[in-house]
């Protein structure tokens, strides 16, 4: 279950506003060989992890992206 | 010291969730009801109560539920889909 808070995960200051990157942030974090993929993939693995440590761990960094999906941050660079 | 077992308390904890996001929506587009603000700190001291027991008895169900101590038991099963739930 993902939590929200309202605030920055880290501060960000866009000065030039540049669309192109904008696209390739997009890709990488939602597109078919992205981010948001991996982290489900990490959070399928860990049922069938031997191992409560990597089980747990499994769980913090399939629970990072989803929780950066949600990041006031994310849409910020898409706001171009 | 009560001893409720740890799959009550679970419940309640899961019970006042569903409460507490059913009614942020509502509190959402309705941000004055007085009625519904309510509503909302009623559930919210209950699954405050609730999950301090069971953090206190059964471990934490996140990072910021670690007790001080000398392990981190966030790693400690079991997990959510290796316990049986009637």
């Amino acid at each position: 279950m993902w939590k929200y808070d309202k605030k920055l995960q880290y501060p960000i200051n866009i000065k030039r506003p540049d669309p192109r990157m904008a696209q390739v942030i997009m890709t990488q974090l939602g597109g078919p060989d992205g981010e948001l993929g991996a982290s489900m993939r990490y959070l399928n693995q860990r049922y069938s992890c031997p191992y409560d440590e990597i089980t747990g761990t499994l769980t913090d960094i399939g629970s990072e992206v989803p929780k950066l999906h949600k990041d006031p941050e994310f849409p910020l660079t898409m706001r171009v | 010291m009560n001893a409720n077992s740890r799959d009550v308390l679970l419940r309640r904890i899961q019970v006042c969730d569903f409460v507490l996001s059913d009614t942020s929506l509502y509190l959402n587009i309705h941000p004055s009801d007085q009625k519904a603000l309510e509503h909302y700190r009623k559930y919210a001291e209950l699954r405050k109560n609730a999950h301090m027991e069971f953090v206190e008895n059964y471990g934490p169900l996140g990072h910021e539920d670690y007790d001080g101590g000398d392990r981190w038991k966030w790693v400690d099963g079991p997990w959510p889909w290796q316990m049986k739930e009637d």
